[in-house]
């Protein structure tokens, strides 16, 4: 498959305001710190971490929403940047967003034929209202609403049925590329079958490119094709879903696989999967690897030398001393 | 043997401005000593409603209890005192709550806060008691307990200040834990050590727990028995090995082809069709019944009986009638 938007070497720190004399920074929030991946075109890379690993960090710089401090991002080979110089309203035409809370990412005053159809507006995608209707009402029905539906205001819906308004607002534009963030974190177990389902449907339809950021491995096993494991803005393993999922190679992805707690019989012993210790700040990071800290197979380097992250096997790259 | 928590026929309505909200509709089950039950169900079916109404907690108005009976220690809970309730509450049946950050106090130690409830049980002299609170700190493992217990919340992370909770919860060594989502605002590798201090302080201090939570991944490692609700009701509730491997309810058997797994691949994950009922209204009948593949005549009029399946194994379903 083809590359549709990769990263290289992608930095991300934002300074922590000092006082209200000074303007220098007292510190720095390492965000995302030296991030590489890449999405395929109609695949999915599931980013998976902790909370304040840098996943919804690194899916805005995707996005260009907000400027990286380091590195590059390529979309379709050129480089973003330029892209967005030359022809802002066709890069977010074509790379689009979906956020956890669809309570809080509709607009309440707005009804559904307009949330979905402000964006076909502005890009001049339809003539005039009464085609904005109707290709409001075809996507409203690719996601499984219905066109009655056009004319009422977010909070007549439940949760699954707004972040189905969501994606259809997504789809609207007709984009290539979409970023999921936690779409489905706010949402019940049997809602979120729902969403998981419509979403490789409409992969699949469209030939869509996900980044689905989530911290529930479960789910990004479920839907993903390639999957990223993130710790404190560090990539610490990428590999293709399968082998990931069945021979995890880095410690730190080894241990929160084993730390979930499964349905298995006879029930697993919880006490033996703890993963000691706290997850460190980003604002001050331990020296060498960020895990090693709580790494039980740590050993002096770690300590001292942050790893590369370096292709290990054929399309499997982890950033670890041991491997 | 008697069992520590004997919940029968309870009903907890709330009366608002748009109806009555029949929260908790009829609903049985108990807790022996030593025993993790496992309260599981979607948003709104009722799990935290439970959990209050036996703390005593409802707040009235808008909420009530309008009938059934919460024994604990074969004492009706229900028709004790505000002031014997508060004697109960913390000593006996201790909570812990999702979010341990709106559960603390913002302006007071976290050590003082542990400090003043054994205190307000006791009458522990204050300084004895901030002792008990370093050793309590000690004890679920917060590092460095002597400075821990000087800090305020803000200062802590979330899995820390989760354990302030349960150290708080285990101060007066209570005879229930009740657990409401105790690892769902927390991180993944932060849950793991948060479960295994319920499962060790269960086992050594043989505490029961009510383990309240939507993830069946939680249940299934902790719980001994149980309870699937849905729409005010227990559906189903059993053993955990029976009842996850062999779900009777077509409610439990959707729910659980509708997660995805970690620890395999799933093709396409099952859907339950339709939407959670409203609890203003529910369907009449077995509330179920609008989503049920196999729903018949009489489940849309009639609520079904609970009814021993399998030994240890029970069900509130018309396709198990005989």
């Amino acid at each position: 498959m083809p590359t549709l938007i990769s990263a290289e070497g992608l930095y991300k720190h934002f300074p922590i305001r000092g006082g209200i004399v000074t303007s220098k920074p007292a510190g720095w929030v390492r965000a995302v710190d030296g991030v590489s991946l890449s999405v395929e075109v109609g695949e999915t890379l599931g980013l998976v971490g902790e909370s304040g690993s840098g996943k919804s960090t690194t899916g805005l710089l995707l996005l260009g929403l907000i400027k990286p401090s380091g590195g590059r991002i390529l979309y379709d080979g050129k480089s973003i940047e330029e892209f967005l110089a030359r022809n802002p309203r066709e890069f977010r035409r074509r790379a689009q967003i979906v956020f956890q809370n669809p309570f809080a990412s509709l607009n309440p005053r707005m009804t559904v034929r307009d949330i979905i159809g402000r964006g076909m507006k502005l890009h001049g995608l339809v003539k005039n209202d009464k085609e904005l209707t109707e290709r409001a009402a075809a996507i409203l029905a690719e996601v499984g609403l219905r066109e009655d539906h056009l004319s009422r205001y977010p909070h007549e819906f439940s949760g699954g049925q707004r972040q189905r308004i969501a994606i259809a607002r997504a789809l609207a534009l007709n984009p290539e590329f979409i970023v999921l963030d936690e779409p489905t974190s706010a949402l019940d177990v049997s809602v979120q079958a729902q969403i998981l389902n419509l979403l490789k449907d409409l992969q699949r339809s469209r030939g869509l490119s996900y980044l689905f950021i989530s911290h529930n491995l479960a789910v990004v096993r479920h839907i993903s094709h390639d999957v990223a494991v993130m710790y404190l803005g560090k990539i610490m393993e990428s590999s293709p879903k399968e082998v990931l999922f069945s021979q995890p190679l880095h410690p730190y992805t080894q241990a929160l696989l084993r730390s979930i707690p499964k349905i298995s019989f006879p029930p697993e012993d919880i006490e033996n999967k703890v993963i000691e210790g706290d997850i460190p700040s980003p604002i001050n990071p331990p020296p060498g690897c960020p895990f090693n800290p709580r790494c039980r197979k740590a050993i002096d380097i770690c300590m001292i030398k942050m790893p590369d992250f370096r292709e290990v096997m054929p399309g499997r790259w982890v950033t670890c001393h041991l491997i | 043997m008697e069992p520590l928590l004997e919940v029968k026929d309870l009903a907890t309505y709330f009366y608002t401005d748009e109806g009555i909200i029949k929260a908790l509709d009829g609903i049985s089950f108990s807790i022996n000593e030593g025993e993790i039950l496992g309260l599981v169900g979607e948003t709104g079916c009722g799990k935290s409603v439970t959990a209050t109404s036996i703390m005593g907690l409802i707040p009235s108005p808008p909420g009530k209890i309008v009938r059934g009976s919460i024994l604990f220690k074969g004492k009706d809970l229900l028709s004790l005192s505000e002031q014997q309730m508060r004697r109960i509450r913390g000593k006996d049946i201790a909570m812990i709550f999702q979010d341990p950050a709106s559960s603390l106090n913002p302006v007071l130690r976290v050590g003082f806060q542990v400090a003043e409830a054994i205190w307000a049980h006791l009458k522990t002299p204050i300084r004895e008691a901030m002792l008990k609170a370093v050793e309590l700190f000690g004890l679920v493992n917060i590092p460095d307990p002597h400075t821990a217990v000087n800090r305020y919340p803000h200062q802590l992370s979330g899995g820390m200040k989760q354990r302030v909770m349960i150290a708080m919860a285990l101060s007066l060594n209570p005879k229930l834990l009740i657990a409401d989502e105790p690892t769902t605002a927390l991180d993944v590798s932060i849950q793991a050590q948060i479960l295994s201090l319920i499962k060790i302080l269960q086992r050594d201090y043989g505490s029961s727990v009510l383990l309240i939570s939507h993830d069946l991944g939680v249940i299934s490692t902790m719980a001994h028995r149980v309870a699937v609700m849905y729409s005010g009701l227990i559906v189903e509730q059993g053993r955990v090995e029976g009842l996850f491997q062999s779900p009777l309810h077509p409610y439990t058997q959707g729910l659980l082809a509708a997660i995805p797994r970690v620890d395999e691949d799933i093709s396409e994950l099952a859907v339950i069709e339709g939407t959670l009922p409203n609890p203003i209204n529910p369907p009449a009948g077995c509330r179920f019944h609008p989503r049920c593949p196999w729903a018949m005549e009489i489940c849309k009029s009639k609520r079904p009986a609970f009814k021993a399946v399998k030994p240890y194994h029970e069900v509130a379903c018309y396709a198990y009638a005989d």
